[in-house]
């Protein structure tokens, strides 16, 4: 994460008085870098043909069709005036680990060979959150190479239980 | 000097002029066969004066000659006792040499002896460690190969094995398989959070 992302991420989390409000304005965040992302708004955006008063001009438009809360609307406009907007996906993901880490939540990735059922789910959930003692936002993923089993990712750490994995491990063994 | 040996040159002559004269007068008188105390006391005074001159004249000469031919004859003495000495000399130290040399020649021998002894120990010793060497890779080498050779083998059963294990496993994996390999899965981590 960069040190740009996660000052811009601090000061507006700063201004949240509630954790509702810390939430909404991170998904209100993360639907404007989607669209600022997208080809045709990054290329106009972006353009150097653009003077900086029609790009304050359009990123204004986009705030109002998204009907952002004033907060991150002015937030958005910041950005552009600042020529910070090629930085918004770094600032929304210093903003999620600033909520994720105030809450007291974490992220996980879980990766099936086949799609999950929410009990299995919930099963692996369970046993992540003995370990990190917060709660746990997983993210599911089907990789049909692992043939079975699941792979978490939290918080940098990989927690292997794939079939693959045993029987390529299997292999090694064979194999010394 | 002249002058007197000149006078005393005439003077012999003149004695032996008159002498001769004399004695030519006198043998007229005389019969052949007959002898004369005259013609004796003739000769006697004129080989008495022969010798004379000759002495007076030769002596000095011939005292030269023989006090030259001393001299030359101790130079040369001297000359051969020194040579002698000299050859006396390097006859001794020829000898010395040959002695020396034989000592020399004893002692190079002897460390010649050593040498080659020493030098066919190295040889001998270069050659067993060589051998030893060459059994000892030969050994590492045909290890080394067999090793690699079950290694391989090992790969490539374990590389079937890993083929069927997956085959198998997508041919007869059920939600079963999926819940047991989720149960191990839980209590590892609950096994990791309790650590």
């Amino acid at each position: 994460m960069s040190g740009i992302g996660k000052r811009y991420a601090r000061a507006l989390a700063a201004l949240a008085s509630d954790n509702t409000q810390l939430e909404g304005w991170g998904a209100e965040l993360e639907r404007l870098a989607a669209l600022v992302a997208a080809p045709e708004v990054s290329v106009v955006l972006e353009s150097p043909e653009r003077s900086q008063q029609a790009r304050i001009e359009a990123i204004g438009k986009i705030v109002e069709r998204l009907a952002l809360s004033f907060p991150v609307r002015s937030f958005a406009m910041v950005l552009t005036r600042h020529r910070r907007l090629t930085d918004l996906p770094a600032i929304v993901q210093a903003y999620r680990e600033l909520t994720d880490e105030r809450l007291g939540r974490v992220r996980a990735t879980l990766t099936f060979a086949r799609e999950p059922g929410p009990d299995e789910i919930a099963r692996v959930v369970d046993g992540l959150h003995a370990i990190a003692r917060r709660t746990i936002i997983p993210t599911v993923k089907v990789e049909p190479g692992l043939l079975g089993g699941v792979v978490a990712e939290l918080e940098g750490k990989i927690y292997d239980g794939s079939l693959a994995t045993m029987i390529a491990e299997a292999e090694r063994r064979l194999a010394e | 000097m002249k002058i007197k040996l000149k006078t005393s040159i005439l003077t012999i002559a003149g004695a032996m002029l008159g002498a001769i004269t004399a004695f030519t007068a006198e043998g007229q008188s005389l019969r052949e066969g007959e002898g004369s105390w005259f013609a004796l006391l003739f000769y006697v005074i004129n080989a008495a004066i022969f010798l004379a001159i000759v002495v007076h004249y030769a002596r000095p000469a011939v005292r030269r000659l023989f006090a030259d031919r001393a001299h030359q004859a101790r130079a040369r003495r001297d000359r051969a006792q020194a040579a002698l000495v000299e050859a006396e000399q390097a006859a001794r130290d020829a000898i010395h040499l040959v002695e020396s040399l034989a000592d020399e020649k004893a002692r190079l021998i002897k460390e010649m002896e050593a040498e080659t002894a020493y030098q066919v120990k190295q040889i001998r010793d270069a050659a067993a460690e060589g051998a030893a060497r060459i059994l000892r890779d030969s050994q590492l080498t045909v290890a080394a190969a067999a090793n690699d050779a079950r290694r391989r083998v090992r790969a490539y059963m374990a590389g079937v094995a890993g083929v069927m294990a997956r085959e198998l496993v997508q041919r007869n994996f059920t939600p079963e398989d999926q819940h047991r390999i989720l149960s191990g899965f839980v209590e590892k981590l609950a096994a990791e959070a309790r650590v």
